[in-house]
């Protein structure tokens, strides 16, 4: 029903009073609910799924030697998980995610991995939230009330800082203790102006490959969240500023469709890297109604 | 550069609009915040970087526009014509003098500003002036581009102090009221005197005492003429206004016969005047007493006839003849004589050698094919000659040695003042005749000296070729006040020679081929030093006008 209209109107309005927010996830998770409940995520499991290639570091058990007699090439067995997967989401709360004095942006990301992080714990995943560089870590166990309380509870949290994405990588690999994961980020995917002197740029490219490389069967499912208004900047001469160290650059209104090319061609460029290393790539703004990205988010597991 | 209109600068005040313009045309940019900004900001900060330099030339431009407008309206001058101080002095006896002044500033076209400097004793002045160093030190308080009217007195040296301060200088007489006569100049025709001819002597007197032109009135002085220290005419003159050229006559000098030396000094006093320290002057006049040369060559034959400093004889039996000069085996005699009297006679035959010497010598200094140095062949020639000694027969003694020229005796030789090719060099032909002549009318010139060009040469301690920057006194340079002397200084490129036919001094610039006399030089020195004013008004209006186009068109 909000599909049609702006969202970030709606979002706006249920700003102001969490309740109203609740109940926005709550008709957002029932609109989003549907089809199957059953996981398709690949795990260790005992039924017999599909053959893969193998790749060195897969457990020689698996492997079918049947198969590599007849065709002289190695396959191992995939298996459907019948235990509980293991689905990590992680929420942007720097500086970036705070723009024009709005906190719509984050309010935006923390809906969606709430309403993601609700209906994977309905259907039996074992979810766990969390939001970065600011660390609060919830695990919600069949229970979704505790992704609302979540929700609820950080709403309001400080966004401020940077993202350390050379660090977050390491953290990303390390917390999935050697089991296979999927990996849920939800941030603008940008670095501050320091940063990108720094490479930071270069670290937040390098997330999707080093993940591929040390998780192989998890899986990277990256949201970027953009305010409409900073990736579709008003037709005036405009003094942009870098959110996070607040550097600014004067930008004559001639410009601007200049610019929002670059904008769509290195976000698409971004997509392109993240598909080439096995991992999904969504943008969406906040216009967006946040359903339809938790099912693009589902439709892609 | 000076401004002739100062008061256009004020348009630099206009400078402050395109500023102001700049800064308040500046576009307000409304804030918003991106995480994108990473996108873009490398490619942009390049833009904004050059859309700045941009902007800050285009001000430059217009800044630059409009100062070389204001500046070009201004009519900024360079050079030193632009003079800006007259110093005049103002008494009612420089009537003439102002009009003379009114005529000069009109032709000139430029602005002037009068400052009176009446003196009641321009003589006591004058000689202030002519100490050096109060002199000196009162011109350096002369603003620079001072126009200076002064005693003429001094000339030499106040132009040279105000011209090493680019002051151009008109020298006009300072007097005041009552009956004054300045003697300015003498000359006498012709420039040497003869014994048997009567000697024309031209007087140039101004007549100061009366200066209104309205009713001019003669005015009457008396001039006494004395040669060789005898009183020879005594005349009265009457004057008019201003400048007198008057010729007086005076006879055949027989008298002068009794002098010691072929040079004497004529003096001319002007009386029946209040002020009488100008005028007084002597001048040198040489007595030719021509050498009387016999000569069957053809050479000298022609050199006789058209110098006043030789006379030919037909036989070497004539008496009193100075010099023989004749193809070997003709014997020749040189007759010296003291006070018109013969006291020694050298007689002699040419030895082998020494007369086609003599004649090549001549010769090469009449054809000029010349000497590539001082120690070249005309120094040659002189050398041959000193060395060379002449059978000398002596009433006392019969035979005895007597060398042809004495070095300490008549003149000396440094070399030669021109470069080669000699023949190509008109003037130095010129000069090479007259020298020849000099060299045998030595007993009207004493010494002569002749530099190499471009060789530095010290006299008395003084280098020469810091002649013209040193104060040429009595004192520093001696032998230029001798009047048989002949310096050339072609190294300095200026020529000094002190001739016995009247002007004392000339200075020539060797390189332009002129000869200026001493009382010219002033405008000599003020042509050469003082540079023509030019004013750049059009050049820097039109360049601010390229440049507000440029600011226009580019920005």
């Amino acid at each position: 029903m909000h599909e049609r209209e702006n969202f970030s109107n709606i979002l706006l309005e249920a700003l102001k009073e969490t309740e109203k927010l609740k109940l926005l996830i709550k008709i957002i998770t029932e609109e989003v609910i549907s089809g199957t409940r059953r996981s398709r995520y690949k795990g260790s499991s005992q039924e017999f799924s599909e053959y893969r290639a193998y790749y060195p570091g897969d457990e020689p058990r698996y492997i079918d030697w049947k198969v590599f007699g007849r065709t002289d090439r190695l396959f191992v067995k995939t298996f459907e998980e019948e235990t509980k997967a293991r689905v990590t989401i992680w929420v942007d709360t720097s500086r970036s995610m705070f723009l024009n004095n709005s906190r719509i942006k984050f309010a935006y990301a923390l809906i969606v991995a709430t309403v993601l992080s609700i209906i994977a714990s309905r259907i039996g995943e074992l979810v766990k939230l969390t939001m970065f560089p600011k660390n609060p870590v919830k695990t919600i166990n069949s229970n979704p009330g505790e992704a609302i309380e979540f929700f609820e509870e950080h709403l309001k949290t400080q966004l401020e800082g940077k993202i350390p994405w050379k660090q977050l990588t390491h953290h990303l690999i390390k917390s999935t203790e050697g089991k296979r994961s999927l990996f849920v980020l939800i941030s603008d995917f940008s670095p501050s102006y320091r940063q990108l002197a720094q490479g930071e740029l270069e670290n937040i490219y390098r997330v999707f490959p080093l993940l591929r490389q040390y998780q192989r069967g998890s899986k990277l499912v990256a949201v970027q969240v953009l305010d409409k208004e900073e990736l579709f900047i008003p037709q005036e001469d405009i003094l942009l500023v870098e959110p996070e160290d607040a550097k600014k650059l004067k930008i004559d209104s001639s410009r601007i469709t200049t610019i929002h090319q670059k904008f769509m061609e290195r976000i698409k460029g971004l997509q392109k890297w993240a598909v080439r290393h096995s991992s999904i790539f969504i943008t969406t703004t906040t216009d967006e109604h946040p359903g339809t990205v938790v099912r693009r988010i589902i439709s892609t597991i | 550069m000076k401004f002739l209109h100062p008061a256009a600068l004020t348009g630099l005040l206009f400078i402050v609009f395109p500023v102001l313009i700049h800064f308040l045309s500046k576009k307000k940019y409304r804030p918003w915040e991106s995480s994108l900004f990473y996108i873009i900001h490398r490619d942009l900060k390049r833009h904004i970087r050059l859309q700045n330099i941009k902007n800050m030339l285009s001000l430059i431009l217009k800044i630059l526009s409009i100062t070389f407008l204001t500046i070009g309206a201004a009519s900024p001058t360079v050079g030193d014509a632009n003079l800006k101080t007259i110093f005049v002095d103002t008494s009612p006896s420089m009537e003439l003098v102002k009009e003379k002044l009114s005529e000069v500033l009109n032709k000139e076209n430029e602005k002037f500003a009068f400052i009176d400097a009446i003196s009641n004793q321009p003589f006591k002045d004058a000689q202030k002036l002519s100490k050096r160093p109060l002199l000196r030190t009162d011109l350096l308080k002369i603003p620079e581009g001072s126009l200076l009217i002064g005693d003429g007195r001094y000339p030499e040296e106040i132009a040279r102090v105000i011209n090493s301060k680019k002051i151009k200088v008109v020298l006009l007489h300072n007097l005041k009221e009552g009956s004054n006569f300045v003697l300015e100049k003498v000359q006498i025709s012709p420039p040497v005197a003869y014994l048997t001819k009567a000697l024309e002597v031209t007087l140039q007197i101004n007549n100061e005492a009366i200066q209104n032109k309205a009713s001019p009135t003669p005015a009457t002085c008396s001039v006494s003429l004395t040669l060789g220290g005898r009183k020879v005419l005594l005349t009265a003159l009457s004057l008019k206004p201003g400048k007198n050229t008057v010729k007086v006559r005076i006879e055949a000098p027989e008298k002068l016969r009794k002098l010691q030396n072929n040079l004497s000094y004529l003096e001319i006093t002007l009386s029946g005047d209040e002020y009488s320290y100008d005028n007084n002057l002597v001048i040198p006049v040489p007595v030719a007493k021509k050498i009387k040369i016999f000569s069957n060559t053809p050479l000298l034959k022609q050199l006789v006839n058209s110098s006043p400093y030789f006379e030919a004889v037909n036989s070497t039996e004539e008496s009193d003849i100075n010099l023989v000069e004749a193809e070997s085996p003709y014997p020749w005699s040189i007759t010296f004589l003291k006070s018109g009297k013969k006291y020694h006679t050298v007689e002699g035959k040419f030895l082998p050698g020494v007369a086609p010497e003599l004649r090549v010598l001549k010769n090469s200094l009449k054809k000029v094919p010349y000497p590539e140095s001082k120690h070249g062949k005309f120094k040659n020639l002189i050398e041959k000659i000193k060395g060379k000694t002449l059978a000398v027969k002596k009433s006392a003694s019969p035979k005895e040695k007597v060398p042809l020229v004495k070095e300490a005796d008549n003149f000396y030789m440094m070399g030669f003042p021109f470069q080669p090719p000699f023949s190509e060099n008109p003037e130095a032909v010129a000069m090479t005749h007259i020298l020849v002549e000099k060299l045998f009318a030595k007993k009207a010139l004493q010494n002569v000296i002749m530099a190499e060009a471009g060789e530095e040469l010290s006299l008395k301690g003084l280098p020469l070729s810091n002649i013209m920057k040193e104060p040429m006194t009595n004192e520093t340079f001696p032998i230029l006040y001798d009047e048989n002397t002949i310096l050339f200084v072609p190294s300095t490129g200026v020529l000094i020679a002190r001739t016995t036919v009247g002007e004392n001094v000339i200075f020539a610039n060797y390189n332009k081929k002129e000869l200026i006399p001493v009382n010219n030089s002033l405008k000599y020195f003020s042509q050469k030093k003082v540079n023509p004013s030019k004013n750049l008004s059009i050049e820097f209006i039109m360049a601010g006008v390229i440049l507000a186009f440029l600011s226009l068109i580019f920005f």
